[in-house]
């Protein structure tokens, strides 16, 4: 029961981080490899928050997502605009030296020491027990439950909404978007906008959860794997291979070891890449078209 | 010339395009096109037609080209090299080649993007109804994916999303090709109605000669990134040239040999 | 002085030949004798990044020949290179092997590893393909890592220096002459190896890998050569890498190292050996002249405690640059410095600027 339960909340995590890099793939057919290190600025915005300007739970999160959303729309108005017209090669480059640069800065403004912005939030990250002798925490919890309402929200805008339809249409076919009126720069930089929130209210619950340090960014290399088993371009896809990847890792923990857990995403990664490297539900001629 | 007094709504002046900074594409030509008129622009593959459409939609910059010298005016304003939506706009509105619809989007959901760019509800709803009527297969296939419509209701799909922009500058590039000879007919021939019955202004690039000249008031030649020649339909119909290489009716009935032909066209002279 | 600024051959001899005219042949001995002599006129503190730089070279080479000649792109160089020092540790520690066997041991790992590598760019492009080669990087680090903790190395594995013969290579100006040896061997390899039949073979599938199967190359086998070779060198670099540092442990393999290697190759500028030398300069000296830098601004203590993120931040920052402003890299930059000099005074002015 304890796995089923850590597989749910692990899955959660992965979900929220990688609806970020499905969004950007969608809008700069790009693999962000820069996501992890943007989802630890989220946890460390929340630290920024509370010790600096308010220290009540609600509003904290609040204005730290505010600082992610504008972290995403900076990320593509001053580095990712100016990648538009080069090689996927070269964007995804860019984004790794991008992370890079976080990787630096994050260091040296805030330590590499483990901070726990739990404590100034004045809030426990309390453990519950369930049925069948599983237990889980606070922030377990909050984590299961954002991850369901950001993906009903995602789901219903782009279903229904105007906005949505043409950021669908944009992450379609940019040209045909632009020749019908639609400005592209707005859709692309919302879209960087969301996907860095997402990732970074992953790494702000994680953060409350277990802690925050210079090391979170490899949760988003291992996140990785989950994108591409569901499919690069798939919302949808992003559920069933977050499951997928969770378990691999919960049970390799379980039964094999835990340094053997760091690598089994990647196990699955490769598996995938080989059997059916569009992933569960992307679309193939995205194969063709890197 | 083009008659009648007036401004043309587009006019293209001694326009040069340059690629990568090396190569010219289009090599001064003028083109005038009037209100309300429909004007193609013939041409066989690699004449600079698809060039000098992207010039004046704005998407030159994509192919890392640029309009190095000459004007391109609409309306007076001078839009070359301007950014594409910005051109969008004005009221020009492009009909592209490839890449015409939304593939994985519905039929209904293609049309309601173009027609979402308008800010009132009133004038949206409005809209799908003339689409409808003037494409009534549209309606009937409203829930299909872009992607598994054929040939001919694609583009019909294309030329609505276009129209549910506004345009007073419609820009078509190759309506006919892949496609069978009836259906350009009909398309053609849907393309001058609705063009009459909404009142706006036709810039048709076409390889396909005889089509284009069925429903063109003017029409102008290029050739290797220059214009060669122009004229009312009459006027190109009755070419000799122009029927020898565009037309396919030979003066000879007898078959010639290549050699024949390639010496043949080299010595042409283009005379009024 | 003719530096070749026309095409001036009269026999097959001369258009096979590397070294084109007279002026060049001066400049190739010009430099190699200035090669020779640096280690001694130059401080042990140069010396020993010049050597840092030879060392690098080897596995710049080997990523230079897969991405920027073959067009495969490769995240997973590191791993390679830790393969081969894995390599060389275990026979080592296990079987007290010398260099006359790990070396080749090296090799024959590389080759196996080329090959599983590879198998994925038979079926993927592009990005997927760069991220199997993650995927097996990090599968690669794995099985080190658990070498380490299955035998006890938990802080890494101890290697003495090399011997060849009766030198025993561990004075720094040895270890100077032996990789520039060892540079010469692989940068001449490299060069005939790209002008020959693979390496065409290579850039067609590179540019255009449909078009290169239409003319009867066999991509398959090309692409799987691409990565063997590769391998064999980066493992190679790998082995001497661990003799070099004596020491060999799995963190030093971290992606920041494949980062570093991609860095090089693109810095310097993809599809030329000469941008892979160019790069690694580049991308070695870089942190010794952040040093400099804050030695001279006399930067606050409170930050030079991090120097180590200020370095990992101004590499990125850099690679950001070059990517953006300069994708032809160094090498670009230095064609038109060149040509510049060459042609001078008729520049070529391009159209419609």
């Amino acid at each position: 029961m304890q796995l089923i339960i850590n597989i749910i909340q692990l899955a959660s995590l992965y979900c929220l981080i990688c609806c970020g890099y499905v969004l950007i793939y969608r809008a700069s057919r790009v693999l962000n490899l820069a996501h992890g290190e943007l989802m630890s600025m989220g946890g460390y915005f929340l630290f920024t928050v509370v010790i600096g300007i308010v220290a009540d739970p609600i509003p904290s999160f609040l204005i730290a997502c505010i600082f992610s959303v504008a972290l995403g729309f900076c990320v593509y108005f001053f580095l990712m605009r100016f990648m538009a017209g080069e090689t996927v090669f070269a964007a995804v480059l860019v984004t790794v030296a991008l992370g890079i640069l976080l990787r630096g800065l994050m260091t040296m403004i805030w330590t590499p020491q483990l901070l726990h912005p739990l404590q100034y939030l004045k809030l426990e990250n309390s453990s519950y027990k369930l049925f069948a002798g599983g237990v889980t925490s606070t922030f377990g919890i909050v984590m299961v439950i954002s991850a369901l309402v950001l993906y009903t929200g995602l789901f219903l805008c782009f279903k229904f909404t105007r906005w949505g339809l043409r950021m669908r249409a944009v992450g379609e076919r940019p040209l045909l978007a632009s020749q019908r009126g639609i400005g592209l720069h707005k859709y692309y930089a919302l879209s960087w906008g969301i996907a860095v929130f997402s990732g970074g209210l992953a790494g702000m619950i994680q953060a409350c959860d277990s802690g925050l340090d210079n090391s979170m960014f490899v949760i988003g290399l291992k996140a990785l794997p989950v994108v591409l088993v569901g499919g690069l371009d798939s919302l949808l896809g992003v559920i069933p291979g977050a499951f997928v990847v969770a378990a691999a890792e919960v049970i390799t923990i379980q039964y094999i070891s835990p340094q053997a857990s760091e690598v089994a995403p990647f196990a699955v990664l490769l598996a995938m890449l080989l059997i059916r490297p569009w992933g569960l539900f992307g679309t193939k001629e995205e194969l063709e078209r890197v | 010339m083009n008659e009648t007094n007036d401004k043309p709504l587009l006019h293209i002046e001694k326009m040069e395009v340059v690629y990568h900074n090396v190569l010219t594409a289009v090599q001064g030509i003028s083109i005038e096109v009037r209100e309300n008129q429909i004007v193609a622009l013939l041409g066989t593959n690699g004449a600079g037609k698809t060039t000098t459409l992207r010039a004046v939609s704005g998407f030159l910059g994509i192919d890392d080209a640029k309009v190095t010298e000459g004007l391109i005016r609409f309306s007076g304003d001078e839009i070359q090299n301007r950014p594409p939506h910005l051109i969008t706009q004005k009221g020009i509105v492009l009909v592209p080649e490839q890449d015409k619809v939304f593939d994985n989007l519905t039929v209904e959901e293609n049309l309601q993007v173009s027609a979402s760019v308008r800010e009132d509800r009133t004038s949206r709803e409005k809209s799908y109804d003339f689409i409808f009527n003037y494409f009534p297969v549209l309606a009937s296939v409203r829930n299909r994916l872009g992607g598994y419509l054929s040939g001919g209701e694609r583009q019909m799909l294309s030329i609505s999303t276009a129209l549910l922009c506004n345009p007073l500058l419609l820009l078509v590039d190759e309506l006919s090709l892949g496609l069978a000879p009836i259906i350009v007919e009909e398309l053609m021939n849907l393309l001058k109605t609705i063009r009459t019955e909404q009142g706006f202004t036709v810039l048709l690039v076409e390889q396909n000669a005889l089509a284009a000249l069925g429903i063109a008031d003017y029409g102008y030649v290029m050739e290797n990134g220059r214009l060669v020649f122009d004229g009312d339909p009459n006027r190109l119909r009755s070419h000799q040239d122009i029927q020898e290489f565009y037309l396919g009716q030979g003066e000879r009935e007898t078959r010639k040999s290549y050699r024949e032909v390639k010496q043949y066209r080299r010595t042409r002279r283009w005379y009024g | 002085m003719a530096f070749a600024s026309g095409y001036f051959k009269t026999s097959y001899v001369a258009d096979l030949a590397l070294v084109e005219t007279r002026s060049k042949w001066a400049c190739v001995i010009l430099l190699i004798t200035g090669l020779i002599v640096f280690p001694f006129v130059a401080s042990a503190f140069l010396l020993d990044i010049a050597t840092q730089i030879f060392l690098a070279l080897i596995g710049a080479v080997a990523l230079m020949l897969l991405t920027g000649y073959a067009g495969q792109i490769s995240l997973g160089h590191a791993g390679l290179i830790a393969a081969g020092a894995f390599t060389t540790a275990i026979m080592f520690k296990e079987f007290n092997a010398t260099i006359y066997l790990t070396l080749p041991a090296s090799g024959l790992m590389g080759a196996i590893l080329g090959l599983i590598f590879g198998l994925p760019s038979l079926r993927l492009k592009g990005l997927y393909l760069a991220l199997s080669t993650l995927a097996l990087h990090f599968i690669v680090t794995y099985l080190g890592a658990e070498y380490e903790s299955q035998r006890g190395f938990a802080t890494g594995v101890v290697i003495d220096s090399p011997s060849l013969g009766p030198l025993l290579i561990e004075d720094p100006r040895l270890w100077y002459f032996f990789l520039l040896l060892a540079d010469i061997l692989v940068i001449l390899f490299a060069i005939n190896l790209v002008r020959s039949r693979t390496g065409r073979a290579w850039m067609a599938i590179r540019d255009r890998d449909v078009a290169a199967e239409a003319l009867g190359i066999k991509v398959a086998a090309s692409k799987l050569s691409a990565f063997v070779v590769s391998s064999v060198l980066a493992c190679l670099a790998g082995c001497l890498f661990a003799y070099f540092r004596g020491f060999v442990s799995v963190e030093a393999f971290s992606m920041l190292m494949t980062i570093e290697y991609i860095a090089m190759i693109i810095i310097g500028g993809l599809g030329t050996i000469l941008g892979a030398v160019f790069g690694t300069i580049f991308v070695v000296v870089l942190p010794y002249l952040i040093d400099t830098i804050v030695d001279i601004f006399n930067v606050p203590s409170r930050f030079t405690t991090y120097m180590f993120a200020i370095k990992y931040a101004s590499f990125g920052l850099i690679m950001i640059i070059f990517l953006v402003m300069e994708p032809t890299g160094l090498v670009g930059i230095w064609r038109q410095i060149r040509d510049y000099f060459i042609l001078w005074p008729f520049k070529y002015k391009p159209l419609g600027r």
